[in-house]
C-alpha cells in the first residue's frame, strides 16, 4: 500500500503580514521596574505592605467567619449581616487595644522601678569593687540576681567613664568576659539597634580580643553598626589595619564619613594611657575635684577621656557613682 | 403616576445612598491600611542615634549646618520663650533667624529686650522675592541670632527673607508658638546624612502641648489637657502624623510636611521658587510643587518623614479659632491641589501622581462633602420611610466604629514612640477622648471642612486671623 503523505498547510486566512511584536524594550523595562522596587530604600516599604495586607486580610477573614457562622442566621440580608460582624470585631480590637495599652503602661512602670533599684545596688558594688573595696564573686552574685540588661547597663554605663586601671578591673569582671561573648553574637544578628548596641558595647570594651568581632560589622548593611565598628577598631592602639581602613573611609556611605570624622583626624588619634598606680597627690587632687560639682565632674572625665594622671580621675568619679548611689553628694 | 414617581425616588435614593456607604467603606479601609502600615514602618522610625553616635556628629565637620526660620507675628505672649528654647537646642552648627513680619505688638521689642540685638549689617538679600527689609538685628549669643524686620507680607514672604538670609547648608521653619525637643535636630538631619543625594525634604512630628508641664523652654512633663477639645485635637494629630504620613512617606508619596516643623534642604528650596506667597497652605503647596517640579526633570529625589523629632505646638481651645483654623486648612488643601492638578492620575509622577494625589482629591479634599451628603441622605431616608431607624442607626454605627478604631490604633500606635504619655491615666485619657471624638465633633469638623471646600472653589480670600496664645509658663496658683 503506498504511502499517503498528509500535507497541512496553515495559511493567513485574513492575509495579513502578522509579525509578532517586539517584547525585549517592554520585558527591560518591566524588570528595571521591578527592581527599583526592590532596591533597599524600598524594599522596607514593600516588606511593610505585605505584612500590613496579610494582617488586614486576616480581620477580615475573621470579620467573614462571624458573618457567615453566627449573624447570616439573624440577619439575612448581607450588608445588614457583615456591618454586625465588621462592628463586632472592630469592637473587640479597640477593647483590647486599650487593655493592652493600659497594662503594658502599668508593668513599664513596675519594671523601671525595679530596675531603677536593682541598677543603683550594680552601681554602687561595681563602684567599690574598682575601687578595690569588694572583690568580683560579689558582683557576679548581684548581677545573677539582677536582670541582665541591667547589668549591661550599669557595665556600659561605667565604660564610658573609665579607663586605664579602672578598665582593667572592669574587664577582669567574669561577667564582662561572659558580656563580651554575647554583644560578639549579638553583633551579627537581629535588628539593626540590637547590632548597633552590641558593636558600640564591644567597642567601648578597647579590648584586641574584640577586633575580630567589629571587623565582621564592618561589613554589616546598616551605616550605624559601621559607623560604631569604624570608631571602635579605630580606638585600638592593637590594631594593624588602621591605615587601610583609613582610606576605606572616603568610599563609604555618607553617614559612616560623618560618624567617624573625629576619630579619622590625625589630632584624635588614641593615645592608650599608661596604666599606673596613682600617686597620693593625683588622688587626692581628683577626689577635690569630684567635690567642685558639675564642672569638676566634667574635667574629671575629660582626663579619664584622655588618659591624663592615670586612672586616677575614673576612680574619683566611681567613688561619686558610689557616694550618689547611696544618697551622698 | 405617583406609585411611579415614588419607585424613581426610591432608585435614586439607593444609588446615592450605596455609593456613600462604599465611599465610607473604601475610605476607612484605606485609613486603617494607612495606620497598619505604619505600625510596621514605626519600629524603625524609633532607632535614635546612641549618645556615642550624637558625641560623634557634634564632632564632626561634614555636620550639615541648619538655619531655623522662625516667622512670627504679633506673637509677644510667646516668642521670648520659643527662640530660648531654640536657642538651647543640642546641635553642633545653627542658627536661629526670626522673621518679625511687621507685628503691631511689641514682639521685635520682646526680642532686641530679652537678647541684647544689635544692629547689624547682614546681608540678606537672595534670590527669593520677598517684601522690603526694614532692619536686621544679629545678637552675640554663642548661638547665632538674627532677627530680621520687615513689612508685612504674610508669612510665606516671611520665611523666604528667613531662606534668603540664611547662611547654613538646609532651613528648618518653626513656628514661633512651638518647641523643639532639645535633640530634636539630630533625628531630623538623619534622613539627610543616611541618604544626602536624595533627601530634599524632612517632616517631623507635631504634638499638643497644652496643660504640658513646660521649663526653661523644654516639655518637662507629658500630659493630657484638661479641655477636651486639646485631647480630641491630640488624638487627630497623633491619627495623622503615625497614620498617615508615615505609610505616604514609605513610598515617597507625602504631599505635605507641617508647616510648623519641617527641614529643607536650602539650595533645592530656592531651586523651586521657595514658598509661594500667594498660596494659602504654603507648606503643602511647596511640598507639592517639589514632587511636580523634580518628577518633570525625572530627578531623583526624597522627601521623608521622621517620627522621633517632636515640636510641641499649642492647640485651639476655643471653638471659634479652630473653626477658621480649619476652614483655611482645607482652602489650603484645595488651592494646592488645583494648583496642581495637571499631577491627577498622570503616570508621569509615579505613585504622587497615580496614588497621593487622587487620595488628597477624592478623600481629603472631596471627603468632607460626601460624609456631610451622607448624614443628610440617612436623615432624609429615615424621615421619608425610605430607609428603617435600624439599618440607619447600624450604617452611622459602623461609620462611627471605624472612626474609633482608627483613634485607638493611632493612641496604640503612640505606645511606641519615646515620646509616649508616662502615665497610665494620661493614656486612660486619650483612649476616652479617641472614642469620644467620633461623637459629634467629628461630624463638626466634616461641617467647618466642607465649608472650607466651598470657600475655596468659590475663591473666597481667608486671612490668618487671630491665634489667641496662652503662653507656655505655668499658671500662677492661688
Amino acid at each position: 500500500m503506498p504511502k499517503v503523505r498528509l500535507r497541512i498547510r496553515i495559511t493567513n486566512p485574513f492575509r495579513v503580514n502578522f509579525k509578532f511584536p517586539d517584547l525585549t524594550p517592554y520585558k527591560t523595562k518591566a524588570i528595571d521596574l521591578l527592581k527599583q522596587w526592590f532596591l533597599p530604600h524600598r524594599r522596607d516599604a514593600m516588606f511593610a505592605l505585605g505584612k500590613a495586607t496579610i494582617l488586614l486580610a486576616a480581620l477580615w477573614e475573621y470579620v467573614w467567619l462571624w458573618h457567615t457562622h453566627y449573624y447570616v442566621k439573624r440577619y439575612p440580608e448581607l450588608p445588614l449581616s457583615l456591618a454586625w460582624a465588621m462592628l463586632t470585631v472592630i469592637a473587640g480590637i479597640t477593647i483590647a487595644q486599650a487593655g493592652i495599652s493600659v497594662g503594658l503602661k502599668k508593668r513599664g512602670a513596675r519594671r523601671r522601678e525595679l530596675s531603677a533599684e536593682s541598677k543603683a545596688q550594680l552601681t554602687v558594688l561595681l563602684a567599690s569593687y574598682i575601687a578595690g573595696e569588694k572583690d568580683g564573686r560579689e558582683v557576679t552574685e548581684a548581677a545573677n540576681n539582677a536582670r541582665p540588661q541591667d547589668f549591661e547597663e550599669c557595665v556600659t554605663f561605667a565604660l564610658i567613664g573609665t579607663r586605664g586601671y579602672a578598665l582593667e578591673r572592669i574587664k577582669q569582671l567574669p561577667g564582662v568576659a561572659k558580656l563580651r561573648e554575647t554583644w560578639t553574637a549579638k553583633s551579627r544578628k537581629g535588628g539593626i539597634l540590637q547590632r548597633r548596641h552590641s558593636v558600640e558595647r564591644l567597642s567601648l570594651l578597647r579590648d584586641p580580643a574584640t577586633i575580630m568581632a567589629l571587623e565582621v560589622a564592618l561589613e554589616d548593611a546598616n551605616a550605624g553598626v559601621v559607623a560604631a565598628a569604624v570608631r571602635g577598631l579605630l580606638r585600638l592602639p592593637e590594631y594593624t589595619e588602621r591605615d587601610k581602613l583609613l582610606a576605606s573611609l572616603p568610599t563609604r556611605p555618607y553617614l559612616v564619613r560623618v560618624l567617624t570624622a573625629g576619630e579619622a583626624s590625625e589630632e584624635t588619634r588614641y593615645v592608650p594611657p599608661e596604666v599606673v598606680e596613682p600617686a597620693y597627690q593625683t588622688r587626692e587632687v581628683c577626689s577635690s575635684l569630684a567635690n567642685y560639682g558639675s564642672p569638676g565632674r566634667d574635667l574629671l572625665h575629660l582626663m579619664a577621656a584622655l588618659g591624663r594622671a592615670g586612672d586616677a580621675p575614673a576612680e574619683a568619679l566611681g567613688e561619686l557613682l558610689a557616694a550618689g548611689a547611696r544618697g551622698g553628694r | 403616576m405617583p406609585g411611579e414617581l415614588d419607585i424613581y425616588v426610591h432608585r435614586v435614593y439607593f444609588f446615592f445612598e450605596s455609593g456613600i456607604i462604599f465611599y465610607v467603606f473604601v475610605i476607612n479601609i484605606i485609613y486603617l491600611f494607612l495606620v497598619t502600615l505604619g505600625a510596621f514602618a514605626l519600629r524603625k522610625h524609633h532607632a535614635p542615634f546612641s549618645p556615642a553616635d550624637r558625641d560623634a556628629i557634634r564632632r564632626s565637620p561634614l555636620t550639615p549646618s541648619i538655619s531655623l526660620i522662625v516667622p512670627s507675628y504679633n506673637e509677644e505672649v510667646s516668642v521670648k520663650e520659643s527662640v530660648g528654647c531654640m536657642l538651647r537646642l543640642d546641635y553642633p552648627n545653627y542658627e536661629v533667624i526670626v522673621v518679625n513680619d511687621g507685628s503691631k505688638d511689641r514682639t521685635l521689642q520682646c526680642l532686641i529686650e530679652e537678647f541684647n540685638l544689635y544692629k547689624s549689617a547682614r546681608s540678606v538679600a537672595g534670590p527669593l522675592e520677598t517684601k522690603d527689609i526694614r532692619r536686621v538685628y544679629e545678637s552675640t549669643e554663642p548661638v547665632r541670632l538674627v532677627v530680621i524686620d520687615k513689612t508685612n507680607g504674610g508669612k510665606a514672604d516671611s520665611i523666604n527673607a528667613g531662606i534668603n538670609a540664611a547662611r547654613c547648608d538646609l532651613v528648618m521653619v518653626v513656628d514661633s508658638d512651638s518647641l523643639i525637643e532639645r535633640d530634636g535636630l539630630f533625628e531630623m538631619v538623619k534622613p539627610f546624612l543616611e541618604d544626602p543625594e536624595r533627601t530634599i525634604a524632612v517632616g517631623g512630628t507635631v504634638r499638643a502641648v497644652n496643660d504640658c508641664v513646660v521649663r526653661s523652654g523644654m516639655v518637662r512633663q507629658i500630659k493630657t489637657s484638661s479641655s477636651i477639645l486639646a485631647n480630641f485635637q491630640s488624638v487627630e494629630y497623633l491619627r495623622a502624623f503615625f497614620g498617615g504620613r508615615v505609610g505616604f512617606s514609605l513610598f515617597n508619596c507625602m504631599l505635605i510636611i507641617s508647616g510648623a516643623f519641617g527641614l529643607f534642604r536650602r539650595d533645592r528650596a530656592i531651586e523651586v521658587g521657595g514658598f509661594d506667597h500667594s498660596s494659602i497652605g504654603e507648606d503643602m503647596e511647596l511640598v507639592v510643587r517639589m514632587h511636580h517640579f523634580y518628577r518633570d526633570r525625572k530627578q531623583p529625589y526624597r522627601i521623608a518623614y521622621v517620627a522621633a523629632p517632636v515640636c510641641w505646638t499649642e492647640v485651639p481651645q476655643d471653638w471659634k479659632i479652630l473653626h477658621r483654623q480649619r476652614k483655611r486648612w482645607q482652602r489650603g488643601t484645595v488651592d494646592s491641589l488645583w494648583r496642581h492638578r495637571e499631577m491627577l492620575l498622570n503616570p508621569r509622577y509615579g505613585g504622587v501622581g497615580m496614588f497621593a494625589f487622587p487620595y488628597f482629591v477624592l478623600f481629603e479634599m472631596f471627603g468632607p462633602l460626601v460624609e456631610s451628603l451622607g448624614y443628610a441622605l440617612t436623615v432624609l431616608g429615615v424621615t421619608f420611610h425610605i430607609i428603617s431607624y435600624g439599618v440607619a442607626i447600624l450604617f452611622f454605627t459602623v461609620s462611627i466604629a471605624f472612626g474609633i478604631l482608627l483613634s485607638t490604633s493611632a493612641v496604640m500606635l503612640d505606645e511606641m514612640t519615646p515620646c509616649r504619655f508616662p502615665n497610665w491615666r494620661h493614656t486612660f485619657t486619650l483612649f476616652a477622648a479617641a472614642v469620644l471624638e467620633n461623637f459629634g465633633f467629628r461630624q463638626v469638623l466634616t461641617l467647618w471642612r466642607a465649608q472650607g471646600l466651598w470657600d475655596g472653589i468659590r475663591g473666597k480670600k481667608t486671612s490668618w486671623g487671630v491665634m489667641v496664645r496662652r503662653g507656655f509658663s505655668p499658671k500662677p496658683t492661688a
